[in-house]
Formats: C-alpha cells, sequence, structure tokens
C-alpha cells in the first residue's frame, strides 16, 4: 500500500469475506417481429448469469465475491482472508503469519498465537492463504492486526503489520412490556405475566429473524405465543420471514409460574426477572448473528390498599345502547376501608350513566364488594373504560382508573332498531 | 513500515478501490476513427451478367461514375409490370453502358451528401442536398439513381430470374441520405412485416418501379438534384402494393434527407401512390410468387473471404449469426407469417392484418381516444392536434460512443494493440436494420446506439431535435425501441430515461396508426410495440425509482387485463365490435395472456431488485399457479430468493418443492439440484461441503460456466485462492467465447487482486483476451483496472 511495503518481497492482502451475492443480468427481449428480431432473445439466451428456461425472476443463481467490505453487526462473525504472496522468485523461509483482533478494551488473538506457532515455506510467486473467523462481540472500533515475520534471503529476520479497522454496529433494538395478568378466565389467581418484546430491524437491509425465544428465569415456564397454532411452525408474521430496515416486530410470551413458585407468593410477587430473550438471525446468503438479551425485568405489581377487576363486561356493544360494566372492589390492606365512588368526565368515548360522587359501605380487610355501573357508549370503534376515580375517604388517597378494560362499540343496525325506526317515522300523526 | 494503528481503515480502502466503479460505464468516449476507409468497387467490376458477378450481392450498389449511364436492359418479365405504370421516356438506357452487375438493379449511388455525409467515404459526385426539394419535379420524374438496395433486395432480384441466391452481402458504409431510402423501405417492410417474405416483394417492387419509372425522366442533366426525395417517394408509393389493401403507404424516410424541417408529403407523391395501387394486384401478383428464400438467410451465410473491405474484420464479428440463423430462431408463426403463395395472397393479407390488430392492439386513453376520433372524422390536413399531444423525441447524447473495450486496450495495452482490435462500428455494416441487427448479434451495442443515432437522425429525430414536432412511423419507434433496449442493457439508465420522457407513457395519439391515415390506411392500433412499453416501465427501477416503476407496470397490468376481459366477452382487443373467428380470438387470447404473464414478471424483477422480499415472494409463489409450465424454474428462484433473505428453512423446503416439479431422475439435468444443495450448504457457512457438492457437479457437467464460476467462489472461502484461480482462468482462456462473462470477470479480477502482486498483469492478460473476443459492449469495469 505504502512505498515501506516495497521493500519486503512478501506482500499480504486481506479481503473480508462476506458472503457471496446472487448476480443477475439483464433481460432485455423483444417480439420476433420487432426490429432487434431475435437477437436480444439469443443474447438472453446465452447469458449464463440468467436462469434459463423460464423468463427472468430477477433473482440470480452466479455466486458473486464480495465487492466491499460492507457492515458489520454485532453478533455476526467476521470472517477473512489473508494472503501472504511470495513476491520474488527465492524460497522464504520461517515465515510466520500473526493475526490479531484489538478492540477498545482487549485484544483477541485469531491467528498464530498458540504456542507450536507454524512456520511456513513460501516458494518464489507462491502464496499462503489463512481464513480467519470471530463471532463479534462488542460494539465500536475493531482494529485487525496482521503481522508477518520471515527470514529473508540474506538470513536478516524481517516483519511488517498492517493494521485494518472497521466500526462494529448494533443490529436489533429490543423493548419490552409486561402485563401481569392477576386473575385467569376461572377467576382464580393465575400470577401470570405476558411479555411483548419489540424487535427493531436496525442494520440497513432486510433481515430474516429465524429465532425468537425467551429462555425464562428459573420462576416461570413459557409459552411462545407467535404460531398460527399451538402446534404448527408458520408464524403469525406472515408467509416471508423478513423484517425491513427500521420495522418492528412483536413477539408475544406468557409465562406462567412454575408450581414450586407459587407456594411462595410473595416471593413470587417480588420475582422481577423474567428471563432472557435469545434472538438469532440471517440476512444475505445466510449470514447468520445471534444476540442475547441481558435479564429483562418486569415491574412488581402494585396495588395499593385497594384493588379493581373487571367482572363483567360485553365485548361488542352498540352505539347509544346502554350497558353495564361489573366492577369487584376488593380490600387488600389490613384496615378498614372507606371509599368514595366519582365519575370522571371524558371517559373513553363513553358517558357514564348513574349517580356520582357517593360513598361506597365500608370494606373489611379482604373483602370484595361487586358494582354493576352502566355506561352508554357515544363513539364507535374500539373504546377505553375509564373514569373512574375512588378516594381512600381515611388517607384521603384517590385511585384513578384511567384503563379499567375496553370495549368494541359497533354502529350496525339490527332488524329491532330497524323495525322501530320505521314503525315511528311511519306512525300516523 | 508503522508500528502505529494507522487511522485510516485500509482493510475498507482496499475495497473501496476495487469497488467504487464496478459497474460504472466509462465515459462515452468520441469515436474511433476508421480504421481505414471502406473500400468501394467502384465501375470496373461491372461484368454485365449479373449471375457472374459477386457485386451483385452486396447489400449497397457500388458508386458509378456516370450516373446517368446506369440503367440496365430489360430482358426480362419484371419490365412489364413497370411499363404499366409509366409512360415510356426518353431516357432509355442503352445496354452495355452500365457498370452495374445487375440488369436488375437501378444503379445507386453512395455518394455522401456534403451535409450528411458519412466518415470516410468517397466522394466521387457529391449531390447537393438543398435543392432537393419535391417540388422541384414532378413527382413521377424517375428517382433512379439512388435507391439503395438492401440485401434483401438483391435476393429478391436474383431469385426472379433464377439466379443462384448465394448472395454474400458486404457491409459498406452509406451515407444517411441513403439510409433514408433505405428506410423508406425498411419501414414499408415493417409495416407489412408479417412475412419476411412479403417484404422481400416490396422491396423488388420497388426496385422495378424505379426502373420504369425512369424511362419518362424528363431532365437528364439535374438527376442529381431530384434523385434523393424522389427515390424515396417513388418507394413510398410503390411499397404500398404489398400492404393489405387501403394501406398507402408513404414513409417520412425521405424528409430528413432535407437539413430543414421535414415536410409535408406532397399531393405528387400520394398520387403517384394512387398509380401504384392501381397496379398493384397485378404486381402482386408476380412477385408473390416469384419467393425464394428468407431475406435474412444471408446473414448466416455471409463470411469474409467475399467482401472488399472483410480483411480487417474479425471473423468472430464477422458472422455473428454462426450460432444461430434468425429464420430458425422466428418462434412462432404467430409473428411472422406463413410465406404467401399465389394462391392465397387474399388470405395471407387478412391473416397480415389479423396478426397485425392483434400484436398492435392497444387501448388509448379517453384523451387520446378523443384526438383519434377527430383525427379520423375531420377532413384530411385540416385537424391538428394539441402540440402537447404530440410525441417530439430527440436524442439526447452529443457525441457517438467509442468502443469501451479499444479506448482501454488504448490505455493499457498501448496505441499498437489497440489497433489490432477489430470490431464491427456503425459504419461497417449496412446503414439499415440489417446493419444494427448484425451489430446487435455481435455484441457491440455501442455501435448499435451510434446507428440509431444516424437513423434517427434522418427521421428528423436526431441531436438536439428533442420538442420538435416529427412525424413518426412503425419504424421510427421500432429504432427508438432498439435504442433506449440498447442503452438500458448498457446500463446507461439516465441516458434512456432523458431520452423516453419524451414518450410519455407512450399513449400519444401520434403514436397510433389512425393518425397517420394517409400512410397506414384503415390500420389501427398502437405503432409502439409492447417490448418497449414494458422497457419504458420497467427503466424508472434500474435507477433507484421502484414505486415509479411498480406505478407503471400496474398500469401496463391493467390494460392487459382489460383487453383479455374484451376478448373473453366478445369484443376486439380494445373493446369495438368486431367479427372474430374462434381461431383469431384463441390467438389473440394467447398472445394477450402472454403479455401478460412478462408484466408480471417484470412485476416480479422489481420486487426483487427494491428487496422486497414479501412481495417478491408472493409474486413468485402467484406465478407457480398462473404460469404452471416454468413451476420448477420459479421454486428454483423462490429458493434463492429465500437464501437471499436469509431464510435457509424456507429455502430447503422450496427447492424440495422444485423437485417435485422436475421429471424424474433420468430426465432431469442433476446439475441443478447439486446447484441448490450448493446454496444451502453456503448459507449455513459450510463451504467445503458446498465445495465438494459442487466438484460433483463440474463433473458431471465440465462445461457450465455457472457451475465452474461457482465452484472457483466456493474455493476461495476455503482459502484455496490459487485453485479457484486455476479452475476460472482455465475455463476463460479455453473457452473465450463461452466463459467470458462480465460476473466471471469480476469474480477472477477480485481473485487475482487477493491472490498476488501481479493482478495488473493479469488483468490485462484478461482484456487482451476481452479485446480478442468480445465486441464494444462488454462490461471492462468488471476488470475493476486501477485508473493509470
Amino acid at each position: 500500500m505504502d512505498s515501506k511495503d516495497k521493500d519486503h518481497i512478501l506482500s499480504l492482502k486481506v479481503m473480508r469475506l462476506t458472503r457471496p451475492s446472487l448476480f443477475t443480468g439483464l433481460a432485455i427481449g423483444s417480439d420476433a417481429r420487432d426490429l432487434p428480431g431475435d437477437y436480444l432473445n439469443a443474447d438472453i439466451r446465452s447469458d449464463i448469469a440468467i436462469p434459463q428456461g423460464i423468463p427472468n425472476t430477477g433473482v440470480g443463481h452466479m455466486l458473486l465475491l464480495p465487492q466491499s467490505f460492507g457492515n458489520i453487526y454485532l453478533g455476526e462473525t467476521f470472517s477473512c482472508c489473508l494472503c501472504v504472496h511470495n513476491d520474488g522468485n527465492e524460497v522464504i523461509r520461517e515465515v510466520s503469519i500473526k493475526a490479531v483482533l484489538q478492540m477498545s478494551n482487549q485484544r483477541v488473538p485469531l491467528l498464530g498465537e498458540e504456542e507450536n506457532e507454524s512456520l511456513h515455506q513460501l516458494d518464489g510467486n507462491a502464496t499462503i492463504n489463512e481464513v480467519i473467523q470471530h463471532e463479534v462481540k462488542d460494539i465500536g472500533t475493531h482494529i485487525l492486526v496482521c503481522a508477518v515475520s520471515y527470514l529473508s534471503p540474506v538470513g536478516d529476520r524481517l516483519s511488517f503489520r498492517k493494521f485494518f479497522k472497521f466500526q462494529v454496529m448494533k443490529p436489533l433494538d429490543v423493548k419490552t412490556k409486561f402485563y401481569n395478568a392477576e386473575l385467569a378466565h376461572n377467576k382464580a389467581q393465575s400470577d401470570e405475566v405476558y411479555l411483548e418484546a419489540g424487535v427493531q430491524n436496525i442494520t440497513s437491509g432486510p433481515l430474516c429473524l429465524e429465532r425468537v425465544e425467551l429462555e425464562p428465569s428459573p420462576f416461570f415456564s413459557v409459552t411462545p405465543m407467535n404460531t398460527l397454532a399451538q402446534e404448527s411452525n408458520s408464524l403469525v408474521f406472515g408467509r416471508m420471514n423478513v423484517v425491513n430496515p427500521h420495522d418492528t416486530r412483536q413477539y408475544l410470551y406468557c409465562l406462567k409460574p412454575k408450581p414450586e413458585a407459587r407456594m411462595n407468593l410473595s416471593l413470587l410477587r417480588q420475582a422481577t426477572a423474567i428471563g432472557k430473550l435469545d434472538i438469532v438471525w440471517r440476512t444475505n446468503m445466510g449470514d447468520r448473528g445471534r444476540l442475547q438479551t441481558s435479564q429483562l425485568q418486569r415491574m412488581a405489581p402494585q396495588y395499593g390498599d385497594v384493588r379493581v377487576t373487571v367482572e363483567k363486561i360485553p365485548n361488542v356493544v352498540q352505539l347509544e345502547d346502554q350497558f353495564s360494566v361489573g366492577l369487584s372492589i376488593t380490600n387488600i390492606c389490613e384496615r378498614n376501608l372507606e371509599l368514595h365512588l366519582d365519575f370522571l368526565s371524558g371517559g373513553g368515548g363513553s358517558e357514564w350513566n348513574g349517580v356520582s360522587s357517593r360513598s361506597l359501605p365500608q370494606l373489611q380487610p379482604g373483602e370484595s364488594t361487586s358494582l354493576s355501573l352502566s355506561l352508554v357508549p357515544l363513539h364507535t370503534g374500539l373504546q377505553t373504560i375509564a373514569g373512574v376515580r375512588l378516594t381512600d375517604t381515611f388517607l384521603k388517597r384517590t385511585y384513578d382508573y384511567e384503563n379499567l378494560a375496553q370495549v368494541f362499540v359497533t354502529n350496525e343496525k339490527t332488524k329491532e332498531k330497524e323495525d322501530f325506526f320505521s314503525a315511528w317515522i311511519n306512525q300516523p300523526v | 513500515m508503522s508500528d502505529q494503528p494507522d487511522p485510516k481503515p485500509t482493510l475498507s480502502n482496499y475495497f473501496d478501490q476495487s469497488s467504487s466503479s464496478i459497474f460504472d460505464q466509462l465515459s462515452g468516449t468520441p469515436q474511433d476513427a476508421q480504421p481505414t476507409p471502406p473500400s468501394h468497387q467502384v465501375g470496373g467490376v461491372a461484368p454485365a451478367l449479373p449471375a457472374t458477378s459477386e457485386q451483385i450481392s452486396t447489400p449497397y450498389i457500388t458508386p458509378i461514375a456516370n450516373q446517368q449511364l446506369t440503367y440496365p436492359p430489360e430482358a426480362n418479365s419484371f419490365s412489364s409490370p413497370g411499363a404499366n405504370i409509366t409512360t415510356s421516356g426518353n431516357a432509355s438506357p442503352s445496354q452495355g453502358d452500365v457498370s452495374l452487375g445487375s440488369p436488375y438493379q437501378p444503379p445507386v449511388s453512395v455518394t455522401p451528401d456534403p451535409q450528411l455525409g458519412g466518415p470516410g467515404t468517397p466522394q466521387p459526385n457529391p449531390t447537393n442536398l438543398h435543392s432537393l426539394h419535391p417540388s422541384h419535379e414532378s413527382f413521377s420524374t424517375p428517382a433512379h439513381h439512388n435507391i439503395p438496395l438492401t440485401p434483401q433486395n438483391q435476393e429478391a432480384v436474383a431469385s426472379t430470374t433464377n439466379l443462384p441466391a448465394n448472395n454474400l452481402p458486404v457491409p459498406t458504409p452509406t451515407t444517411p441520405s441513403q439510409s433514408a431510402m433505405m428506410m423508406s423501405m425498411t419501414t414499408s417492410m415493417l409495416v407489412t412485416d408479417t412475412s419476411p417474405n412479403a417484404s422481400m416483394d416490396v422491396e423488388a417492387t420497388t426496385v422495378k418501379f424505379q426502373q420504369a419509372s425512369i424511362e419518362e425522366e424528363a431532365e437528364p442533366s439535374s438527376p442529381s438534384q431530384t434523385t434523393l426525395i424522389h427515390a424515396g417517394n417513388v418507394a413510398m408509393g410503390i411499397v404500398a402494393i404489398s400492404a393489405p389493401p387501403n394501406n398507402l403507404q408513404a414513409s417520412t424516410g425521405s424528409k430528413p434527407t432535407s437539413p430543414k424541417p421535414p415536410m409535408k408529403l406532397t399531393a405528387a407523391s400520394e398520387s403517384a401512390g394512387d398509380k401504384s395501387r392501381q397496379n398493384e394486384s397485378k404486381l402482386f401478383k408476380y412477385f408473390s410468387n416469384t419467393k425464394t428464400s428468407n431475406p435474412f438467410d444471408s446473414i448466416g451465410n455471409q463470411t469474409p473471404g467475399n467482401t472488399s473491405d472483410s480483411a480487417m474484420i474479425n471473423p468472430v464479428y464477422m458472422s455473428p449469426t454462426d450460432s444461430f440463423n434468425i429464420s430458425n430462431a422466428i418462434p412462432s408463426p404467430d409473428s411472422f407469417l406463413t410465406p404467401a403463395t399465389e394462391q392465397d395472397v387474399f388470405t395471407a393479407s387478412l391473416l397480415s392484418s389479423d396478426a397485425d390488430r392483434r400484436h398492435d392492439a392497444w387501448i388509448p386513453s379517453e384523451s387520446t381516444k378523443q384526438a383519434l376520433i377527430a383525427m379520423s372524422t375531420s377532413p384530411p390536413g385540416t385537424y391538428f392536434p394539441e402540440k402537447d399531444l404530440l410525441t417530439m423525441p430527440g436524442i439526447a447524447v452529443k457525441e457517438d460512443f467509442g468502443d469501451p473495450v479499444k479506448n482501454l486496450v488504448r490505455t493499457y495495452l498501448g496505441e499498437e494493440a489497440a489497433t489490432k482490435r477489430v470490431v464491427l462500428t456503425a459504419a461497417s455494416v449496412t446503414q439499415d436494420d440489417r446493419g444494427l441487427r448484425q451489430l446487435i448479434a455481435a455484441g457491440c451495442y455501442h455501435a448499435a446506439v451510434n446507428l440509431t443515432t444516424q437513423l434517427l437522425t434522418v427521421y428528423g429525430q436526431g441531436e438536439g431535435r428533442a420538442g420538435h414536432p416529427s412525424k413518426h412511423t412503425a419504424h421510427s419507434i421500432q429504432l427508438w425501441f432498439t435504442r433506449i433496449a440498447l442503452l438500458i442493457k448498457l446500463r446507461r439508465f439516465s441516458l434512456a430515461e432523458v431520452e423516453c420522457q419524451y414518450f410519455g407513457d407512450l399513449d400519444a395519439p401520434d403514436l397510433y396508426f389512425e393518425f397517420y391515415p394517409e400512410l397506414y390506411g384503415g390500420r389501427r392500433g398502437s405503432m409502439v410495440p409492447f417490448g418497449f412499453r414494458l422497457l419504458v416501465a420497467e427503466l424508472p427501477q434500474y435507477l433507484g425509482k421502484h414505486t415509479q416503476a411498480l406505478d407503471r407496470l400496474n398500469a401496463l397490468l391493467r390494460n392487459c387485463n382489460r383487453i383479455i376481459e374484451n376478448l373473453s366477452s366478445g369484443l376486439s382487443e380494445d373493446g369495438s365490435t368486431l367479427e372474430m373467428t374462434s381461431n383469431m380470438r384463441d390467438d389473440s387470447l394467447k398472445l394477450w395472456r402472454t403479455r401478460r404473464l412478462k408484466v408480471l414478471y417484470s412485476i416480479t424483477n422489481c420486487a426483487v431488485s427494491l428487496k422486497d422480499f414479501r412481495l417478491a415472494g408472493s409474486l413468485l409463489e402467484r406465478l407457480t399457479q398462473e404460469d404452471p409450465n416454468s413451476a420448477a424454474g420459479l421454486y428454483s428462484a423462490l429458493g434463492r430468493l429465500c437464501l437471499q433473505l436469509g431464510d435457509v428453512t424456507a429455502a430447503q423446503d422450496t427447492f424440495n418443492h422444485y423437485l417435485e416439479h422436475t421429471p424424474p431422475p433420468p430426465h432431469h439435468d442433476p446439475v441443478q439440484g447439486l446447484l441448490h444443495s450448493a446454496y444451502i450448504s453456503i448459507a449455513q457457512n459450510a463451504f467445503k461441503d458446498a465445495t465438494e457438492i459442487l466438484q460433483q457437479a463440474h463433473k458431471i457437467n465440465p462445461n457450465n460456466g455457472l457451475v465452474i464460476n461457482n465452484l472457483g467462489v466456493c474455493l476461495m472461502y476455503t482459502g484455496r485462492v490459487t485453485e479457484a484461480i486455476k479452475l476460472v482462468e482455465g475455463a476463460v482462456f479455453s473457452q473465450p467465447d463461452r466463459f467470458l462473462h462480465e460476473a466471471i470477470i469480476l469474480n477472477l479480477a477480485t481473485m487475482y487482486e487477493l491472490e498476488s502482486s501481479n493482478a495488473h498483469q493479469n488483468k490485462l492478460k484478461l482484456l487482451s483476451l476481452i479485446a480478442q473476443h468480445k465486441g464494444d459492449s462488454f462490461n471492462v469495469a468488471a476488470l475493476k483496472l486501477q485508473p493509470q
């Protein structure tokens, strides 16, 4: 590269071996009755880079060596080919090649650092090739240091080094959300935890998420909920398993406490470590990368002194048709509770119908009461039920419930409604 | 040597150097000087009998010193139809005067015009272009001097007189003015181009008419001033003969011989056309049974030994059609009609109009439809559409393209080596469609583009003519199509885009036959070949505008669907009512279903290039249903697509589908299956396995370039660089014609760079190999030569 290299009989070349790509030619054809006749078509037929037998699909089949260094991401394997060439005609003895990967805080020997390091003998105009591979485990600047030493024909020990610098970037961004399900459908205490993990592709090209698995912490067993059916392998994400740049894919996992962990509920409640996500992805021609997240932490559920759960709610309601929501209010503190109920305005597209600002009967510790509240939906769509405020009259502490449940409001006209309106319109004046 | 870590990323430097220009084209260079001026057979070669003359077979009549003495004797039946057309004139030629070989050839001057003269052409008898104006003389004035004969002409003539048809055409340069007239004929060929034989008729007829008309030459003293135009016009009149009834043909080919804006067809030319039409049945009948061989046969037969200027032409380029003969390559009777025989001239013309209708059909947009209706309902010459309804194309590049291979040879190997490189150039072939095809077949796309520049300039659509009105003909549109196709093949996408923009969405009224009733009679449909539409729709994707490409392709798909719908519901393609036999309807449906599939494949292409794996994958799956005959190939493509994405499991599944759709082992090629296994191994980073699999495939078929290339690449990844080079280099140097491929060369150049310090020398060896064996369209950027 620089003039100093010219002093050496040996030369060193390094090429990063990213996966080969598939090359295809341009297939430009014409009708036989057009001016170029069949000549353009003949050109397509004779082009070995274009798969024959079918019209060109644009998917090549000819392997092409990488023509640029490309990007390298954390978790991928850095692989390169070192070539030491003897530019002279004389035999060069005791050639040793060393390669070290230097990072900000450590150095990893990749080649020629073993104890019984092999010394090559290199004939005139001959080449030694070495392929080295290293799984990249750090972000940031990496420097590949290659050192070649040899015995010159006159018997001097000579050596030279070359440095190759590259940046390692982060390929994926993972965001998690937890949902603590307190009650199962059978109203038994379930203490399930749902994990929603958004895996975002922050590389510059599409990638294939080959495997995204949750390795649960010892308290939990996990059920992935990302396939169409429990037993099938087909993912809910569609036919092609691709995540385009900047796209995020949401994975959902259900974590159940193991029976032995259930024995100690308070310990379970404090168990914040959920598990690790293990992600394997591939890009061009199967280039593989693998990352594991750190231990995912959930917020331990905080209930305060009072716990409100929804007991009964319709899934679908008619616009402007009043419906009721059944709430259960439980005292989970060690003293008696006196609660005051208020309806707040603007409750998510519905309005409460009932007496606001009233006191609820006193609750003993651990005691529950049920309430049935009426709502009139005023907007269609998926609406959140909100706007319930409970005030602990003793501590003057308020609890606002802004996301109690959701209900779907439709405006489909039912038969009865139609009948009612037509009767109303047609009634004799 | 430095002990400090070099802050510069040298590894990436190394790659950058070699990668920056991988597929960049060299910039255009001035056209090379003619190696030698083409020699002409002047005068003396004049055997009186065509049968013994080789000159007869030259595509051009050689220049002669005395233009007035050009009329051969009329010793055969040829003269009678001609005599019907014209009254006998005073310029009856005398036998023996003529130095030309054939008695049937009107002599032609290859004299270059001062204004438009081609490079290197001798100028024995310059003509004055400015005086060439149709009003100068009445139309019936003979235009005898300047009819260039294409080889088709020659053959037609020769066969008429039962001469042996072993004509060996010589590519010789002609002047643009000549090509103008040639085009006037070739235009008509295209218009009536339902059978190569039919076009032969046209040419033969033209010749005859020229001959006849000379007899009434009124002003022998000034023929050189009028001939150009008149030759064109006469040709216009005559070629109608073989056209379907009502198809008065004219050509705008003659127009551009004037440097002034194109002129209108004169009434005289129309009356001449009428005149010829009166005689057309007779003529047509006569010529239709003189039909012999395919006019394109001669291309394949040609050998350099018979040409005057062939000494300098490398045999590789001289007979590019060795590998195939266009007449054999014509795929279906759909595209060209079966030769008309004496009995079924009428049927032929019916069939021809059927094939034309089918191929040219298109559904115009509403505004175009209105303009075309206005055109056809108003009296001729009274309706002039808005200027923005017209396409006004022009060539957007000033200079001709050079030969990039030769330029590189000159830079790296010296002037001497450069002069040794011999390829066809635009000047060394006939200045017509045939020459164009010859250049394309020889892989000289740069030269072919240069030739389209010349031919389009003659149409008034040359450099700087964009935005100026000019008339289109089916032929000029075909020229544009060819030009754009070649530009895209040469990856000159921006230039192609600039030149395409004048055509808009290829739906302007002046791109329809109905726009030129005086030229095409009742012919309907679009002059734009379907391939052109596809090309223009695909073009934006090469410039990164995939959305625009997808929009255009979907518009094409919609129109195809509408045409298929129309046909299925008993209408004609464009939705009008038309009596169609069920055969006609089936043929048309078949054609349009094929075209629709082509569009679907193009959309797939675009999706793949966009790396929209979801769209590409779903399209490929859909195509396995819609094009079941290609299912195996489609599964193979889908498998490779999955690998490009990185989905190894899906790829393996899809390759298994491929196996289900191929015939069982004795019939199918095991190599493809091995290639698939190798791809899977590569994806699993098992390059050693891939190498072994491909070595097996190489043993089965040692001449498969794909296997050799892929095996070479896999050897690289296992650290066996020297072996890889030995394998690929050996293949390329032993069979350069087969294995000199840009991808193989790019890989080999990359291997050279890695392997030793001698990369540059090794690449130069490749360069001289390319210079020896490849045309000017070879992508020499693949060599990655360092600038000097």
